[in-house]
């Protein structure tokens, strides 16, 4: 091998690992998150389980906090893989704190870069702290200073170095612990007042699983591939571009849902044609090629008195339509019908339907997107609201990524 | 999507005006009819090879190009793994028998030692004991006796499996490393177990609480934003909606209205809104993005909560894909977006501090990687290959904005020498005045490579980590300062991937020295006068698995800092893991 086809031949090792991980398969995934004791001899213990912090979801980022501020640090957990968030209360018979908040005058108001050791009214072993905004990955925790007191009582002072290097040495802590502001220049620590106690309710928490069904808006109009399918009298079509509007809904005769989706489509005929729309429902039992068993398609056709163009797609444009949707997501599920796509009259595509779906919400999605335009697909796709402070990509920069293949 | 992308704002024009009327989409989707739809069952991965091992010599010379799925180590690693759960799950002798070798030996599972006690904790640390015949019914019992067993293969040696082992019963928690022998045949039977070392804790009562549910449940995105994961949107968003599988996303602690009870900002991906969740008196946390002006949809990977203009409310700086965005807390319940700062494409940890000691916070971000293009998909490892892949200096171009007053940032991270080593990997940065001089230094973390101490001379900095012992070349991804030895100094938690499959195959003869390390796992440094002393095997913390956020907190309040690791990459739909 050349060096350059090395290069690229680690280039493509990357890229396939992705490619199994997009099939489903997991990377270092459920693994338990971990909790280290320190044992004080330089060394660590692993208690995960015992403390109660051994979750398997994807962590990504995770902020200390005494949330409730009775003295002891609390997490909060920020994961990948649902539950995304977790509060971890600590409840551990713990010795007191001293928690201290510091307020600049001269040096930046959140006295970022500050340093605080407390100082024991005998000879002990340092306890020092920093004030920090933005460590650990992706996280900021609080800028509460924490000092676990241990067995021993009787921290009343506390040296403070200033960002800038300024020092200052505060007075006023009461021996045994408790919540203390220490404001630049003044030398004397105020006790914050206590707050109620907080009783949160313990639960078991679980990740929702994730549903086949889905309805998905695209945020513009994506440019469909090109499709051959037989149609109902056996001959062989193009779907491409003709100037209206369809819904392309992809079926099995021998799929239940695809059954009440037909018989959904046929009571509601008018409907749709009223809206200026057209069905073309391609089954898929003609995929294994000649020898497939087709029947099931026709039974059903008929059972059904299915009033649109129907017909057969073929095994090459069933894939185009997955790998279509392996180009839109980061992750697609498996092939499954019924699949059903809303397409404009320039055979763009506008939403994506997964699993069964009422006619009453494609009629409602068809009726807002028609005429919208790209600002208005932008803010129509996200699943909830919130805002964007983006534009959204152009039309033609869609139509260049999304070139509709052959 | 970062060339493609246009700001509605630039840095320099601070135009509020600008901002595109939103458009408010309707939260509730039209309720569906939920019939599970007709999907071909998905078939079971099969694990175990068929391929006769028989003479086959396991020695790891193989040529490069049959590094795909030749790797012999691997495909031993796997039916080994898949036989040792099979005894570890085995109901009767019978069947534990049909796993051995005849003349099996096993070690004793452990050697009576000192019991060390911390703040209630009670650690046995030792080895196995010696080498005795077995029975397969005592065998299964004694392993039964450990709790329910999790097995990960982190070396092979011939017909030789190191295994890490885990697991917790009750009150007691178990961690060791086992070597298994096999026999060369294909599944191979287990000639002997040795126990190399274990671990062994026993704590009493109840230590960290989940209370999720009751601090988030009533608020009516609970199910959609908490409960459901990254991988369930990914199959829903899409590409041009800027939502990716990897679920890069953080949080940020900081009192926003100023009541005196801390709340927190939660990022999230592309068209997902981000969060605010306001703490109530009652420790419950009550969601108002929208309300405050900060329910962003584009793709967000960390914010931070800090005041910018000293007026002592706290403002919100957000790494989005699109810009560094920052916005103010005008003291009335909203934030106010003030500008942003296009120049960090694929941004991911911020951290700020007063650099220049000038009285103002300058906020510093890391960028992973060089080329992006989240619409085809590629992004991160993906768009570009890190080059070499332990050392790799083709990643993105980390930041310093100083803050130059009224919301305005500029870019001087050439000006003060941070362009120094500043095409690496980098995931996050935190600032410490590790010298204690007064003004603050800062490490950063890179995946694939050498990590950077920027230490700070008058605002003028240089990567003093090759001097003081601190570069950690490995896949950094987090950094916690911490005085763990309480000594006074600065220490330096680094968290680092650990690999099973990683440390399988760094060491096999294939890959050269200096790769050894990539797939070892967490980093810790001692400093001694300033200079860092790598104390990480020693101190037992090597193994946080695949490790994000990381750092020390003082969990049982006495005085030592402990360690939290956030782990796993992704976890996905099939159960076989890479």
């Amino acid at each position: 091998m050349s060096p350059s086809e090395k290069i690229n031949d680690y280039a493509r090792g990357w890229t396939d690992l992705m490619k199994l991980v997009r099939n489903g398969h997991s990377w270092s995934g459920s693994e338990r998150n971990r909790f280290f004791l320190n044992g004080r001899k330089g060394r660590f213990h692993e208690m995960s389980h015992l403390a109660g912090l051994d979750h398997i979801e994807d962590g990504r980022g995770l902020a200390i906090v005494d949330w409730d501020q009775d003295g002891r640090l609390d997490l909060w957990y920020r994961n990948r893989s649902g539950p995304r968030l977790r509060l971890m209360l600590n409840q551990r018979k713990s010795p007191p704190s001293v928690s201290i908040k510091l307020e600049g005058t001269s040096s930046n108001r959140d006295a970022i870069g500050a340093v605080v050791e407390l100082l024991p009214s005998q000879g002990d072993k340092h306890l020092v702290r920093s004030v920090k905004a933005g460590d650990l990955f992706l996280s900021q925790s609080s800028k509460w200073l924490h000092f676990g007191m241990g067995n021993r009582q009787g921290y009343r002072q506390a040296k403070v170095t200033w960002p800038g290097g300024g020092k200052e040495l505060f007075e006023g802590l009461n021996g045994d612990g408790g919540r203390f502001l220490l404001k630049q220049g003044t030398g004397k620590a105020t006790a914050m007042k206590k707050r109620k106690t907080v009783t949160l309710k313990q639960h078991p928490l679980e990740a929702a699983g994730t549903k086949s069904q889905a309805r998905i808006i695209l945020p513009a109009r994506v440019p469909f591939p090109l499709l051959t399918f037989r149609d109902q009298a056996a001959k062989q079509q193009l779907l491409a571009a003709n100037g209206k509007a369809r819904l392309l809904v992809l079926w099995s005769g021998t799929c239940s849902s695809c059954k009440d989706s037909l018989e959904e489509f046929t009571s509601n005929a008018d409907k749709i044609r009223a809206a200026n729309l057209e069905i073309l429902a391609l089954a898929i039992n003609g995929i294994g090629g000649p020898a497939a068993d087709i029947s099931p398609a026709y039974n059903l056709i008929d059972r059904t008195k299915f009033p649109f163009p129907w017909g057969l797609i073929d095994a090459e444009s069933a894939n185009r339509i997955h790998k279509f949707q392996e180009k839109l997501f980061d992750h697609t599920p498996p092939s499954s019908v019924p699949l059903a796509i809303l397409l404009d009259p320039n055979n763009r595509a506008l939403t994506i339907y997964r699993g069964e779906i009422s006619t009453a919400t494609i009629l409602q999605d068809w009726q807002a997107l028609q005429n919208a335009n790209a600002t208005q697909l932008h803010h129509f796709a996200p699943p909830m609201s919130g805002t964007w402070f983006t534009n959204p990509l152009s039309q033609g920069e869609v139509e260049r990524l999304f070139k509709a293949s052959k | 999507m970062r060339l493609t992308r246009h700001l509605l704002f630039l840095f320099s024009a601070l135009s509020t005006t600008a901002i595109a009327e939103p458009i408010v989409v309707d939260d509730e989707l039209v309720k569906l009819r939920l019939k599970e739809m007709a999907r071909p069952d998905r078939l079971p991965v099969p694990v175990e090879s068929k391929t006769p091992l028989t003479g086959v010599p396991l020695n790891f010379n193989l040529p490069v190009a049959e590094a795909s799925d030749s790797w012999l180590g691997e495909k031993f690693s796997i039916l080994a793994l898949s036989q040792l759960n099979r005894l570890a799950k085995a109901q009767n002798e019978e069947e534990a028998t049909s796993l051995l070798a005849p003349g099996f030996l096993c070690s004793e599972f452990e050697t009576p030692g000192p019991i060390h006690t911390v703040h209630s904790v009670a650690v046995r640390v030792g080895t196995g004991g010696k080498v005795r015949s077995i029975s397969p019914k005592i065998l299964i019992e004694e392993i039964h006796a450990l709790g329910e067993l999790k097995l990960k293969v982190i070396g092979v040696e011939n017909l030789t499996t190191r295994v890490h082992v885990e697991a917790n019963r009750g009150d007691g928690e178990y961690s060791a490393t086992w070597l298994c022998s096999w026999t060369d045949e294909s599944p191979p039977k287990l000639q002997r177990l040795e126990v190399a070392n274990f671990e062994k804790i026993r704590a009493e009562g109840s230590w960290f609480q989940d209370v999720t549910k009751a601090a988030l449940e009533k608020n009516p995105r609970f199910e959609a934003q908490v409960l459901r994961g990254i991988g369930s949107w990914s199959q829903r968003i899409t590409r041009i909606g800027d939502l990716a599988m990897t679920g890069h996303h953080g949080i940020a602690v900081g009192d926003v209205n100023g009541d005196g009870l801390e709340d927190i900002y939660v990022c999230d991906g592309g068209s997902l809104p981000n969060q605010l969740y306001l703490q109530q008196a009652d420790g419950t946390a009550k969601e108002v993005a929208s309300k405050w002006g900060v329910a962003w949809l584009e793709d967000s990977r960390s914010a931070l909560l800090v005041d910018l203009d000293n007026d002592g409310d706290q403002d919100l700086v957000v790494a989005t894909i699109a810009m560094i965005a920052f916005a103010e807390n005008n003291g009335t319940g909203k934030f106010e977006l003030r500008g942003g700062f296009p120049g960090a494409p694929y941004p991911f940890s911020l951290s700020a501090a007063d650099f220049d000691s000038d009285g103002d916070l300058d906020i510093y971000t890391c960028v992973y990687s060089a080329d992006d293009d989240s619409v085809s998909g590629k992004r991160g490892f993906e768009a570009s290959s890190p080059t070499p892949f332990n050392d790799a200096e083709n990643g993105g171009r980390n930041v310093l904005l100083a803050n130059l007053s009224d919301f305005k940032f500029g870019d001087v991270t050439k000006q003060v020498g941070m362009d120094q080593n500043n095409t690496r990997w980098s995931f996050a940065a935190s600032w410490e005045d590790f010298d204690r001089d007064g003004d603050p230094d800062l490490y950063v973390a890179n995946d694939f490579g050498r990590n950077c101490l920027y230490r700070n001379d008058d605002g003028k900095f240089v990567n003093s980590a090759p001097e003081v012992g601190a570069e950690d070349m490995a896949a950094g991804m987090s950094v916690s300062w911490g005085d763990f030895n309480r000594d006074g100094e600065a220490d330096l938690f680094v968290g680092n991937m650990f690999s099973s499959a990683g440390q399988r195959v760094a060491f096999q003869r294939k890959f050269s020295d200096g790769k050894t390390r990539m797939a070892r796992g967490n980093t810790l440094f001692s400093a001694n006068d300033g200079v860092f002393q790598d104390h990480s095997l020693e101190s037992g913390v090597t193994n946080g698995g695949w490790a994000w956020s990381s750092g020390f907190a003082d969990l049982n309040n006495d005085g030592w800092q402990d360690l939290v690791v956030a782990n796993g990459y992704l976890t996905n739909t099939r159960d076989d893991d890479l």
